[in-house]
């Protein structure tokens, strides 16, 4: 196989406030943060983080009151996670975003369907809905199989 | 000049075998082997030879081993090949059709055919129709033939260049000189084949070794842009995948061909542009023919006289048209003539070409004439470019000397990779010269006369002129005929307003595209899943599609299914159904303008049903909404809601200005609902929590606890029996379904699926949206005044609903069929009153528990009375209109 991807367990969380108080977010080492809209953030951590994610982003909105909510959705989001030299070529594949050179949060359709992907040096996350996520998957192993018959020729 | 080398391989061609010579295209196998007509033409028939060499004409268009429109000039000739001709019936040299092309068939073909031809008596055009398909078209498509699966690939190079000639890698090389990715493509699977051999075709050699070199620059071979899109988006179909690039600057190198000239016979074989003769002089040695006549414009008559004489063929005369600048220097022994071709002789084959001069008419006999009187600049994908950051090179832009071109071409990649302003083109200019007679477009067979008709009848400007005769509309899209359509259309509306003549509007496709070559990596359909999806499959279900989710249509035995939830208990899986978290501080002030009834007075743990309007009134959705505290609400609505529901809030949400945050769990929350006279009995076995009749009356709502999982329990009544709706972190589905199962094992428990619960609901007269409801139900048509406070200061769709409150319309209609008849009609069956037609079925079943068919209707509002009696469907059942619900008309079941 040129790429690997595979579905990853992970923590996620949605936090909904007032834009200046998501401005001033900090997320903890090892976190991802996604400025969604204006007025939500997604942070992604290991799968073992749900509660410290909550917690944290629960305390760092608190000030707000009933102006910020705080939500798990880790079981409504299914994350891939694209890695190897290869990881470029299988996302263009299946997505017309183009991938930003450093690390950057980016939205759009993935295998045509509404996604957000983590973009890094080395790994691509990209975050569906996870009723779509056998759907993305096919796709993705589809996409791979093309190019590993394409690289045998 | 023929080749000594014998070939091996051949390929089957109209009962022949056609010999193979190394690197040659079906066209030139075919002309080394004597074939002139190779098809004919759309509608009249006539032969159709060889013009153009290089892929830009409809003149040899054939069909390959089943693949139809194939241009045999450019197409790679391979062994065993079967090629058959195209627009052929029976024989290609002796075509029954071939009588289309008289005088008298003319007149039954006129120009508008299908405007004013075989209208009157109307019996006539759909007896004739199936024999015109029959014989029109562009060859026969093979239906066995599956499409491809095949993928797509984004790129987002700076610049792509499209021709990869001497500008286009000049322009490439310029461009990458300036730091720019670049990826320039062509269509031809080695750059300039199709170029002549001499300094052009050096320079090009020597330029694609840089390209290649080039770490910036990536060339794709074998790849066709069809269009050029808003983005700009540049689609490149390659030879088993789609390249959609989205540049930042395109580059438009795809170079000019010698002009199609009008002239009586200017479409018989043996007619060819010049540079196509020298293709096949130079890269097939074939000999385009014995003796040659030559229109010569171009700055490239020399080199094709010394290609032609090369091979062998004798140049008896270069007709230089009146009105030239200057002729070109001749070498010795060819006579140069001034003057204008008026007719070529012969209609198998040129035999000979009218020249007219001053002085007099003169006939000169030769089997080949070339046209090199101007050139016409390869604009198609350019004149779509208009408002994008296109640029033109080499030819395209202006024919000039290569080492001039490509100097220039190279400062134009450079501007382009700059974002610097395009120098581009007059586009679709008018042809120098368009003559009295002959055809101006050769794929639809449009005459000159055809034209004059045309314009006689009022049909005067090009863009009216296009539609009526399909000039420019046909397989070349104008290449051939677009200049020639304008400079005649002028002549024949003399001193009318430039926009009578005017350039009409190109647009994709520019090349020939299968429709899974634009499917590319498109072909996957989308389908939901829930999380009990595999669960569902190891019962053994059938699913059906309720928008794009999959959800049970049963386990195989609807009426089993049914009779479980009426008489035992069954479960269904509903998490398909639109979940959202609302919440905010203007949570319940939003809910109140979005919803037609009371929102602020629902308490905490009860729930009421909502509809969902539009700002006409018009129904849009519809569920349920929980209060969970003051500003907190949980809502859901349809399968296949979601999204548009999503949408349609934080849409107004932003529009008024509001703080609540909507938050989709559709995907995050798994539901199932169980239901039936023993529901309460199962799920006591499975949670601690008071579930009794008193302790969690109906429309109450609160998390409980069922086998350890946290669940929204939902008192409903959708199927009309007892029942909890659960909602449940998705990841834990498959867990609260088998404890379920466990648990009512003994009570006979059974899953049932869509099927059986729309017959469930149909009992109670609940509506299915969409189903029952259309794009112009308010709640006023269906009875659901009940719904809508009018009280209310406003919601959305208000002021559309007092305005409709007392016009009267369509009724949504409960009827109840005979006694007797098992069978329920179609849904969507017709419903009549004295045999007229009154309305139609939207919900149709037979009812086990009642015996009889029923179902619901809209009909018109005089026959919506109780006790209206109706005939349904094809079969006519009787059947009478009845108020209420079918099953348990109060309620008292699901209340229990």
């Amino acid at each position: 196989m040129p790429d690997g991807w595979e579905i990853a367990e992970a923590a996620k969380v949605r936090g909904f406030g007032p834009p200046e108080a998501l401005d001033k977010l900090t997320p903890p080492p090892g976190v991802r943060a996604g400025r969604v809209a204006g007025d939500e953030v997604l942070w992604v951590g290991d799968s073992g983080r749900v509660g410290e994610l909550l917690e944290t982003l629960g305390a760092e909105l608190s000030g707000y009151g009933n102006l910020a909510t705080v939500v798990d959705h880790s079981d409504g989001y299914a994350l891939f996670a694209l890695t190897g030299p290869e990881r470029n070529e299988v996302f263009s594949r299946l997505s017309s975003i183009r991938i930003p050179e450093t690390d950057a949060f980016v939205q759009g359709n993935f295998a045509g369907v509404p996604a957000r992907t983590f973009c890094s040096a080395d790994r691509l996350e990209v975050i569906v809905t996870s009723d779509v996520a056998w759907f993305v998957g096919g796709r993705l192993e589809h996409a791979v199989h093309d190019l590993v018959g394409r690289r045998a020729s | 000049m023929a080749r000594t080398d014998a070939p091996s391989e051949s390929f089957g061609f109209d009962g022949r075998e056609i010999p193979i010579h190394p690197g040659d295209t079906i066209g030139s196998a075919l002309y080394r082997a004597g074939v002139d007509t190779v098809s004919r033409s759309f509608k009249y028939h006539r032969r159709r030879g060889f013009l153009c060499m290089s892929g830009d004409c409809p003149n040899c268009l054939v069909q390959v081993d089943g693949e139809t429109g194939v241009r045999c000039c450019t197409r790679p000739a391979s062994d065993g090949m079967k090629v058959e001709p195209q627009n052929v019936m029976f024989s290609l040299e002796r075509d029954p059709l071939a009588m289309n092309d008289t005088r008298l068939a003319h007149k039954f073909l006129p120009v508008g055919f299908y405007y004013k031809t075989l209208i009157k008596p109307r019996w006539l055009w759909p007896k004739v129709e199936p024999m015109i398909r029959k014989v029109a078209g562009l060859g026969k498509v093979d239906k066995s033939d599956l499409p491809r699966h095949l993928e797509r690939v984004y790129r987002h190079p700076d610049v792509v260049v499209l021709g990869a000639g001497p500008a286009g890698l000049a322009a490439a090389l310029g461009a990458a000189e300036e730091g720019a990715s670049v990826i320039i493509a062509d269509e031809g699977e080695h750059p300039g084949s199709r170029l002549g051999d001499g300094a052009t075709r050096d320079a090009l050699r020597e330029l694609l070794a840089q390209v290649e070199a080039h770490e910036r620059i990536e060339l794709l071979r074998e790849h066709r842009a069809f269009g050029l899109y808003e983005g700009p988006e540049v689609p490149l179909i390659g030879p088993d995948l789609l390249v959609m690039t989205q540049p930042k600057a395109i580059v438009v190198a795809t170079g000019a061909f010698e002009s199609m000239e009008v002239f009586a016979g200017n479409d018989v074989p043996g007619v060819m542009l010049g540079r196509g003769a020298v293709r096949l002089a130079t890269q097939h040695a074939v000999k385009p023919g014995d003796v040659a006549v030559i229109l010569a414009g171009t700055h490239e008559v020399p080199e094709h006289i010394a290609a032609l004489q090369a091979v062998g063929t004798r140049v008896a005369a270069v007709i230089i048209p009146d009105g030239a600048a200057s002729g070109p220097e001749l070498p010795a022994g060819v006579r140069p003539i001034v003057g204008e071709i008026v007719k070529v002789h012969g209609s198998k084959r040129v035999k000979a070409v009218s020249v007219r001069y001053t002085g007099g008419t003169e006939k000169i006999e030769c089997d080949l004439l070339c046209l090199s009187g101007s050139l016409t600049p390869q604009e198609n994908l350019l004149r779509q470019g208009t408002a994008m950051p296109v640029h033109a090179a080499g030819d395209l832009l202006a024919p000039a000397p290569v080492a001039e071109s490509i100097a220039h071409a190279r400062e134009v990649g450079g501007r382009a990779a700059r974002g610097e302003g395009a120098e581009l083109p007059e586009l679709g200019q008018k042809a120098r010269r368009c003559g009295d007679s002959g055809y101006v477009c050769i794929c639809e067979d449009v005459s000159v006369q055809d034209v004059r008709n045309a314009v006689t009848e009022g049909f005067s400007s090009t863009e009216l002129l296009k539609r009526y005769t399909t000039i420019t509309m046909g397989p070349c899209q104008g290449r051939m005929c677009h200049g020639q359509m304008r400079t005649l259309t002028e002549r024949l509306s003399p001193g009318a307003e430039p926009r009578i003549s005017s350039t009409t509007t190109a647009r994709p496709p520019a090349r020939v595209v299968m429709l899974d070559e634009v499917t590319a990596g498109a072909y996957a359909h989308l389908e939901r899943r829930t999380g009990l999806h595999d669960v569902h499959l190891g019962l053994g279900a059938s699913f059906l599609w309720a928008g794009q989710w999959k959800r049970v249509d049963n386990y195989g035995s609807i009426e089993r299914e049914y009779r479980a939830v009426r008489e035992g208990v069954g479960i269904i899986d509903v998490g398909t159904l639109g979940k959202f978290r609302v919440s905010g501080p203007d949570v319940v002030a939003f809910l109140e303008r979005l919803y037609p009834n009371h929102v602020g007075d629902i308490q905490p743990g009860r729930l009421r049903y909502g509809l969902l309007l539009d700002e006409h009134g018009v129904i849009h959705d519809d569920g349920t909404i929980c209060r969970i505290d003051d500003e907190t609400f949980y809502l859901t609505v349809t399968t296949s809601g979601a999204e548009e529901a999503e949408a349609l809030m934080i849409d107004w949400r932003d529009t008024w200005g509001m703080t609540v945050h909507i938050v989709n769990q559709t995907s995050a929350l798994g539901a199932i609902n169980i239901a039936g006279p023993k529901a309460r009995e199962v799920l006591s076995t499975l949670t601690e929590d008071d579930i009794s009749k008193e302790g969690f009356p109906y429309l109450r709502q609160r998390t409980i606890t069922v086998a350890g999982i946290p669940c929204l329990a939902i008192r409903l009544g959708f199927v009309g029996e007892v029942g909890w709706e659960l909602h449940h972190a998705a990841s834990r589905s498959e867990e609260l379904w088998a404890a379920l199962l466990a648990a009512g094992e003994s009570h006979g428990i059974t899953p049932f699926g869509i099927q059986a619960q729309r017959l469930l609901r149909l009992e109670k007269g609940h509506i299915i949206v969409s189903q029952d409801t259309d794009f112009e139900t308010t709640p006023w048509r269906i009875d659901m005044g009940w719904a809508v406070k009018l009280e209310k200061d406003w919601f959305v769709g208000k002021r559309a609903l007092v305005r409709k409150q007392d016009t009267p319309t369509e009724k949504l209609i409960a009827y109840r069929g005979e006694s007797g008849s098992r069978h329920a009609p179609w849904e969507g069956a017709a419903v009549k009153v004295d045999g007229k037609l009154v309305g139609r079925v939207t919900s149709s079943w037979f009812s086990w528990s009642l015996g009889h068919p029923i179902g619901l209707a809209w009909v018109k509002p005089e026959f919506a009375d109780e006790g209206q009696r109706l005939l349904i469907g094809k079969d006519n059942m009787s059947a009478s209109v009845v108020k209420g619900a079918f099953y348990d008309p109060e309620g008292a079941k699901l209340r229990a």
